[in-house]
């Protein structure tokens, strides 16, 4: 009996000794990427948008990636790194309460404390772009959107309809797939920001497609047909729409 | 513990008594008896394997090798009758127990056969349990594909792939016995059946074209042409029930299973922790089609700089993947059919149907399973591995050659809202068509075709 009692106390010991410790205290943070255009919330297909040319247009796909998310200390330390990469994707914002909600990304678990901004890259960093999607499980951001032939990933893709002559159907397709390494930037926004525990913090990012095909009145004649597609062949549409991306990315909070 | 405390009030009772060395030989000589009825040689866990000819198959891909061990193996040498290694570790073991047990106050624990019994086979039974455990089968993991996602609850072993592809092969799934999952997947026709539409028992004819299902493993988003199926373990119920293919119910088929001669064994040694039911039926299935891999075709040994494409193979490479070269045409083909699975995994509209509502398609597609009109008319983008090999095309096969489909997409696809961009007119000559096609060639891998292990186990 006096056995069987030690066993169970030695038991007792063994068990509680795996309690796991007091949590520490960590806080968290929602990102939101917000697509619009003209200011509209940006919808895929369901949404007559119009060209900057004044015709009608329907979207099909608006994505990009964003890599080394970090949050910038006010200590000048070397700050958190919260995502590696990320693929902001609108193909499947078919509504505007969708829409208006935004691509969101919850990061958990940060330490708490004053933060003075974010970093954010704008496309891949060159370490990223080296990759390939073998490298990775299926789900994996860069698992897709990679161009084998290149051996890079496409940062940016911009696929729509337009309807040129107005009779109701979007025959003119448009696509614009952007990326290489010499595109990615690192965009730095300060945003005074307090990590504490049971107080989420937020940040929300916007980017305007109007503003990516149109920039000071000028825009591209879709009526040519070599405007209307572009696989990073010719700089002069691909390094002008990433330079609009990049102006149009802003931090609304 | 209290079992104990009862055991020694056996001993009290001096019914029974026999010489130690005799209790102990009866429960060594029962153990034997046990582990010779129970315990699994080679031989046992592989009846559907004795394939003679033992040629060391001429798969060779430096990618991915299907591994060979044991069974699965069809150039295995027979097994021996020696006793197993397994069958020398109870005998030691409980040889072990005897010494240890004779010590005074414990001996009396081998004095009645009748314990000795039940501990030879409570350790027999253990030892069993322990070594029937499933052999881990390695997760295909070719150069450059993404990692193939394996549910946790199903991990590959090379029981569960011998099971899933005896399963695959046979016909008593279906109700009448003639049609197995081979018959619409035949594995010398990249697992496809060169019909338009697929025809099931009693020449019924279904709804759709079978698509192949070499590299399947890869398809995460979704099985099936309209993505209704989330896996294979769940897609590999439908055509065992569905009317226009097996037509089985699955009374039926557990009752032949458990008639059959060999399905017991397989079973059991695949999923000894489950019964056989509908649920390891499709694990086993699903296991085996994980291992269908094709990644040895032309192009894959391009790739790897192991041969070089041809002039015309070249230009039609640089035609597909848009590679911008001057003077030479782009055919947005890989946007959608991208390597190296050749498919994006996504689902489009590549313009079969001209569609001026999003309500007039013929078969919906995605559309009939999200709900969402912008999906109607659209369909899984199809691998194009092997493509020359699985004609006619698309999900209904409408399309009888290679040729028609290249002229379907040079010439921009018909109308519809949700038609892709993707899609659209691309002037190319008859040589840029002829070119496109010599490269579509090159993704033909034969070796994926002879594999003998995508083929059934001779018995
Ligand atoms: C009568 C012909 C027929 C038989 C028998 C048959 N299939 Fe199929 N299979 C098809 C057709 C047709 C499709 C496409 C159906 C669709 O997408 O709606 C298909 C689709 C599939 C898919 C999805 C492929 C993809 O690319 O998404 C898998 C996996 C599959 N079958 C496995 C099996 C298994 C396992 C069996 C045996 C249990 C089997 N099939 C028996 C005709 C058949
Ligand atoms: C927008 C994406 C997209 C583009 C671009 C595209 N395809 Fe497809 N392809 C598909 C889809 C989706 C299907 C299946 C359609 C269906 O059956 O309804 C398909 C089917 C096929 C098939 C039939 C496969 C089978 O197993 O039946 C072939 C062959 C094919 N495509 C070749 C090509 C070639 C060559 C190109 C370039 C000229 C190309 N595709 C461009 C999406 C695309």
């Amino acid at each position: 009996m006096r056995q069987l009692f030690l066993l169970l106390l030695s038991a007792s010991l063994v068990f509680s000794a795996c309690d796991p410790d007091e949590e520490e205290a960590r806080g968290s943070l929602d990102l939101t990427f917000k697509a619009t255009y003209q200011d509209e919330p940006l919808v895929m297909f369901d949404q007559v948008y119009t060209y900057p040319d004044g015709s009608p247009l329907k979207f099909q796909l608006f994505n990009y990636y964003v890599s080394d998310i970090t949050l910038i200390k006010d200590d000048n330390s070397e700050g958190v790194l919260l995502s590696e990469v990320e693929l902001i994707n609108y193909e499947e914002v078919y509504d505007n309460a969708t829409a208006e909600q935004g691509i969101q990304l919850n990061f958990d678990d940060l330490e708490p404390g004053v933060y003075t901004g974010i970093k954010i890259g704008l496309g891949l960093t060159g370490e990223l772009n080296a990759t390939q999607p073998g490298d990775y499980a299926a789900d994996h951001p860069l698992s897709q959107n990679f161009w084998s032939w290149a051996r890079g990933y496409v940062f940016a893709k911009i696929e729509a309809r337009a309807d040129r002559d107005g009779d109701g159907q979007f025959s003119d397709p448009l696509t614009y797939h952007i990326g290489e390494d010499e595109l990615f930037t690192t965009l730095t926004m300060s945003k005074p920001l307090i990590i504490q525990k049971d107080n989420p913090a937020n940040m929300t990012f916007s980017v305007d497609v109007y503003d990516i095909l149109s920039r000071d009145g000028n825009y591209l004649d879709i009526s040519a047909q070599e405007n209307t597609q572009d696989h990073t062949n010719n700089i002069a549409i691909y390094g002008w729409l990433w330079e609009n991306l990049n102006n149009s990315f802003k931090l609304n909070n | 513990m209290f079992r104990l405390g009862s055991l020694t009030n056996y001993q009290d009772d001096h019914r029974q008594v026999t010489p130690p060395v005799r209790g102990t030989f009866i429960g060594v000589f029962l153990a034997y008896c046990m582990a010779v009825l129970f315990h699994r040689t080679d031989d046992d866990a592989c009846p559907f394997a004795k394939d003679a000819e033992g040629a060391v198959l001429a798969v060779r891909s430096a990618g991915w090798v299907p591994p060979t061990r044991g069974c699965y193996a069809p150039s295995t040498p027979a097994t021996t009758n020696a006793p197993s290694p397994g069958f020398l570790k109870v005998l030691f073991s409980l040889l072990q127990i005897k010494w240890r047990f004779s010590s005074p106050h414990l001996h009396f624990q081998f004095q009645t056969p009748s314990f000795s019994l039940l501990l030879g086979v409570l350790i027999v039974g253990l030892f069993n349990a322990c070594t029937s455990k499933p052999t881990p089968f390695p997760t295909p993991s070719p150069e450059g594909f993404v990692e193939m996602e394996i549910p946790s609850d199903n991990p590959l072993t090379y029981e569960g792939v011998t099971l899933g592809r005896a399963l695959f092969f046979d016909p008593i799934l279906s109700l009448d016995s003639t049609i197995s999952c081979a018959s619409c997947h035949n594995p010398a026709l990249a697992f496809t059946d060169g019909r338009a539409i697929s025809n099931g028992i009693a020449g019924r004819t279904g709804q759709r074209s079978a698509p192949s299902l070499l590299n399947i493993g890869y398809h995460y988003k979704g099985v099936f042409w309209d993505g209704r199926s989330p896996s294979l373990e769940e897609q590999a119920l439908h055509p065992l029930n569905d009317s226009l293919e097996m037509g089985n119910h699955w009374e039926i088929i557990q009752e032949r299973l458990l008639l059959h001669p060999d399905y017991s064994k397989l079973f059991r040694l695949a999923f000894p922790d489950a019964s056989m039911n509908k649920a390891t039926t499709a694990k086993a299935l699903a296991q085996f089609q994980r291992t269908l891999i094709s990644t040895d075709s032309k192009f894959d040994r391009v790739q790897r700089g192991e041969t070089q494409f041809t002039p015309q193979e070249q230009r039609g490479w640089t035609i597909f993947f848009d590679a911008g070269y001057p003077d030479v045409p782009m055919a947005e083909c890989s946007h959608c059919h991208t390597d190296p699975l050749f498919t994006n995994l996504n689902f489009a509209n590549n313009g079969l149907n001209e569609s001026l509502s999003l309500d007039d398609f013929p078969d919906e597609g995605l559309g009939r399973i999200s709900g969402n009109k912008f999906d109607n008319g659209k369909f899984r983008v199809p691998t194009l591995r092997n493509i020359l090999l699985t004609a006619p095309y698309m999900h209904d096969g409408r399309l009888e050659s290679i040729e028609e489909v290249i002229q379907h997409y040079n010439e921009g696809g018909l109308y519809a809202e949700n038609l892709d961009p993707n899609v659209r007119p691309l002037h190319l000559s008859d040589k840029d068509q002829q070119d496109l096609i010599a490269f579509l060639q090159t993704l033909t891998d034969s070796s994926a075709l002879t594999n003998p292990m995508y083929y059934p186990a001779k018995k």
